[in-house]
């Protein structure tokens, strides 16, 4: 799309002309007000796609409720163990609850808002990004946010349940649970954003892109201290299970502000590689000239 | 019209089933690829589970768990995931089949709609189960070192496998037709995967649950398809294929007669709107 413009004069040229920030740049409004009108963006978009699910009602609860026993049988297959096993590599029960209700509420998080970054890379294969790229909102942030995945709802309910319920947190466990919950949602986002965006190069990325998100959600699951030497260096680096949950339920038992702050700007640093991967990818992007309808 | 005897009928079903699985094998050759490339986190979970039970097996400070050493313990979990990697899910091709009216279509076809969707699964689940199989056999191997499997054992374990192929088809159809009365099955489809792999023995086997969680994981339906065949490949000797087939056959026959009657219900309610 980045090569293809419009005839001059006709005003196309203005608007196929990739402009992937979060925000637009140039714009003359304070950064508060910029960030503000971002964060109604984003309501907007997660109430309307809630209206969207909630059409179908009964699918929802259904959806919700699988989700929230998916999670709960794995948390089951955890008691089976400790049940059999005192603890494994320091790992007791309630460590294990601490590290799944985190995961979950923060890909529940994910998939409840950002569920469209999980979209990017069919829709860049099918050539079907025209649609965000002449609209006055940032493609990547429009993007991200056009779909919802009711499941998540089932996800982060059953994090925040299971938190309170079976890791009986102290008041500054709950307040770091919270934050590290944000930090964690902003690296899976950013995550899926740079691999999803391998289809700019690859043409079709799906497949790849799915076994990523798999592979972050099975090693974030299990305990940190089950790996070691270049497996740990590889889920510090190119799948960030390290960040999405060792280092947050290191965090959440023991709040440490030096490797809070490491944390803080691993997020968003991985917030703008993820937006620069997109950025970079777009250039190559060309459309499929396809005509759909959007409901 | 007078009906067929009832032995011709049968005879018939299985030359259609038969030419089905024929079919579809050629299919799949189609799908090779994809199937492949799922392969990759199967490896993951291979990987984990492997650390884990090593972890496991170094804490405890014991030989065997459950009567499996590690490496046998590896390769358990490698069975028990191709069992549950291979999965096909048949019961959203029926709910698709229901809404779109294509199962009006199919029952017209020469043996019926759940003899084409039987020839369909299977050809599909073999091809899946056997290349999950392999792929999970080279990572144990890498994992934990290779180990003797009995041939006789292993033969057994192949045809409890057969076993819980079908028995496994007929709980998912089951799934599949609750289409005619609910707005949505793949959310019912969802959590019986999750509950079947827990109470199954995926990870961990039945004889290392507490004692009351056991006893009701041995009378479900989920053990003899998944834990079933993975201990019996593990065995000695092909002792336990009797009780393993005794199993099956006793779930099969309650799962069996539970569809059986709901697809007999649910074909009264097909209504055909147009052409």
């Amino acid at each position: 799309m980045a090569r293809r413009t419009g005839p001059p004069g006709t005003g196309l040229e203005r608007a196929t002309t990739p402009k992937p920030r979060l925000a637009r740049r140039g714009s003359r409004e304070p950064l508060a007000s910029q960030a503000w009108s971002l964060l109604r963006f984003v309501a907007y978009y997660v109430g309307a796609n809630l209206d969207v699910a909630l059409a179908y009602r009964a699918a929802f609860a259904a959806k919700v409720f699988s989700f929230v026993v998916s999670d709960a049988m794995w948390v089951a297959f955890w008691w089976l163990y400790f049940e059999r096993f005192p603890s494994v590599e320091g790992y007791g029960f309630r460590q294990v609850v601490i590290v799944w209700a985190l995961c979950a509420t923060a890909f529940g998080i994910f998939g409840a808002i950002a569920a469209g970054a999980t979209t990017i890379a069919s829709r860049v294969a099918r050539g079907e990004l025209d649609f965000y790229l002449v609209l006055p909102k940032a493609p990547l942030l429009h993007l991200v946010v056009s779909r919802m995945d009711p499941g998540g709802f089932g996800d982060a309910l059953f994090g925040i349940v299971a938190f309170a319920a079976l890791a009986r947190p102290s008041f500054e466990e709950a307040v770091a649970f919270v934050v590290l919950v944000v930090l964690a949602t902003v690296i899976i986002t950013a995550y899926i954003v740079a691999v999803q965006s391998l289809a700019f190069w690859t043409g079709r990325a799906e497949t790849i892109a799915d076994q990523a998100l798999s592979g972050l959600i099975t090693f974030a699951t299990y305990p940190e201290r089950l790996f070691g030497g270049p497996v740990k260096v590889v889920l510090f680096t190119l799948v960030p299970a390290g960040f999405v949950s060792y280092v947050p339920v290191r965090l959440v038992q023991e709040w440490d502000w030096a490797l809070a702050g490491v944390l803080l700007a691993v997020a968003v640093a991985s917030l703008y590689g993820a937006e620069a991967v997109f950025t970079a990818g777009l250039r190559r992007y060309q459309s499929g000239s396809a005509l759909a309808m959007r409901g | 019209m007078t009906p067929r005897p009832r032995l011709g009928n049968l005879a018939h079903r299985g030359r259609v089933l038969f030419a089905h699985l024929h079919v579809n094998l050629r299919d799949q050759g189609a799908y090779l690829g994809e199937v492949a490339l799922g392969g990759g986190i199967l490896v993951v979970f291979l990987f984990i589970l492997g650390k884990l039970w090593e972890a496991t097996y170094r804490a405890q400070a014991a030989e065997t768990l459950g009567g499996l050493t590690w490496p046998q313990m590896t390769w358990y979990v490698t069975f028990t995931e191709a069992m549950v990697m291979s999965r096909v899910n048949v019961a959203r091709r029926i709910d698709e089949d229901v809404r779109t009216g294509d199962l009006a279509y199919a029952l017209l076809r020469p043996g019926g709609y759940l003899t084409a969707r039987l020839g369909a699964y299977l050809t599909e689940r073999l091809v899946r189960f056997g290349f999950t199989l392999t792929l999970g056999a080279i990572a144990a191997t890498g994992i934990a070192g290779p180990i003797a499997i009995h041939p006789s054992a292993g033969a057994a374990a192949l045809l409890v496998v057969a076993g819980a192929f079908l028995l496994e088809f007929v709980i998912v159809t089951g799934i599949g037709l609750g289409a005619f009365w609910m707005e949505d099955t793949s959310s019912i489809y969802f959590v019986y995967t999750r509950v079947s792999m827990l109470l199954g023995g995926l990870l961990i086997p039945i004889e290392l649950f507490p004692d009351s969680i056991a006893s009701v994981a041995r009378v479900l339906p989920f053990a003899p398809m998944i834990h079933g065949p993975a201990r019996l490949a593990l065995a000695d000797d092909a002792s336990g294929l009797l009780p393993a087939m005794a199993s099956l056959v006793a779930s099969m026959s309650v799962v069996g007669a539970s569809v059986a009657v709901t697809y007999r219900v649910a074909l009264t309610r097909v209504t055909v709107h147009g052409g």
